[in-house]
């Protein structure tokens, strides 16, 4: 079980998974400042669900993301910091993927990547419409 | 106006709902002109976090949005404007943060380096909207500031795509 609330609001949708010990997010719609904090919410769970379990990474799908502000994606840069923050035994990765037909979405997310390195890997798959 | 020059104006009161029903709107608006989904997104993300800051800055909650393309050597120029008015701390707080991404040599380690300082931030804003329109985008920026009035533009040339690699995509 995982306390981690679903987001379904303000044209975005966000939902946990925790599978054969594997921690996953997948998002869908736009995240604009209407999102911003329900967003928060969610990743501090997240990041508190994830000491709890002890997983190694969790893994987010932006695939189904059409837009994310600037300042949604100020709450990934506070949960890389929150992780960053943790003694290295306790830090976990971070696997983004994102949809290799979407180039933003590799672009705004190599930010992430800049800013921890360590933490963050990007992989870019087929849409899930198969388009 | 000729057939290779396109205009879009509104004059309205954004709310944060408001600028998203833009943003999607003006995505068709480019991909219309542009048969580019890359481009497109570049335009709408740079629109909408333009028009974003104009409702957490404007003080009657007025702004204006201008798009204008122009045909200039086989690409397309594209300007996006927006105006509206503000307080004279925020225009200064503004100001600020306009000169800094208008002045920077790289965009992207510039916008590094609001990653960095968006980590610290706690007051709820994210400062990194208009460097991410300069690194994310390909757009240039620059700023006008008469009276309480700020004015923001954000410019840059892109390529139409051919109609016979449209005919390939399909």
């Amino acid at each position: 079980m995982i306390d981690i609330p679903n987001i379904d609001a303000n044209d975005l949708r966000a939902a946990p998974n925790y599978v054969d010990g594997q921690l996953s997010l997948s998002f869908a719609g736009s995240a604009d400042s209407r999102s911003q904090g329900a967003i928060e919410t969610m990743l501090g769970r997240v990041h508190t669900e994830a000491m709890r379990l002890g997983v190694p990474e969790v893994a987010v799908d932006f695939r189904d993301c059409d837009f994310v502000n600037s300042s949604c994606f100020k709450a990934f840069i506070v949960w890389l910091e929150q992780i960053q923050e943790l003694d290295s035994e306790q830090q976990y990765r971070l696997r983004f993927f994102s949809d290799d037909t979407k180039a933003w979405q590799r672009r705004s997310l190599q930010a992430l990547s800049c800013f921890a390195i360590e933490l963050v890997h990007i992989e870019s798959k087929p849409s899930r419409g198969g388009s | 106006m000729d057939s290779d020059e396109a205009l879009f104006e509104l004059r309205f009161q954004p709310t944060v709902a408001l600028v998203s029903t833009v943003r999607r709107f003006v995505t068709d608006f480019y991909r219309e002109q542009f048969h580019d989904a890359d481009v497109s997104h570049k335009l709408a993300m740079a629109t909408h976090e333009m028009l974003e800051n104009t409702v957490h800055y404007s003080i009657d909650r007025r702004s204006e949005l201008v798009i204008s393309l122009h045909r200039v050597s086989g690409q397309y120029v594209v300007t996006i404007q927006t105006k509206n008015r503000a307080t004279e701390e925020r225009l200064d707080k503004v100001r600020h943060a306009l000169e800094e991404v208008v002045s920077a040599e790289d965009p992207e380690a510039l916008y590094n380096q609001l990653v960095r300082r968006a980590a610290k931030r706690r007051d709820g804003g994210s400062g990194l909207g208009l460097g991410r329109i300069r690194a994310e985008a390909d757009l240039a920026l620059s700023y006008a500031i008469e009276g309480d009035t700020v004015v923001v533009t954000a410019e840059g040339r892109f390529q139409q795509r051919l109609a016979s690699m449209l005919a390939m995509d399909s």
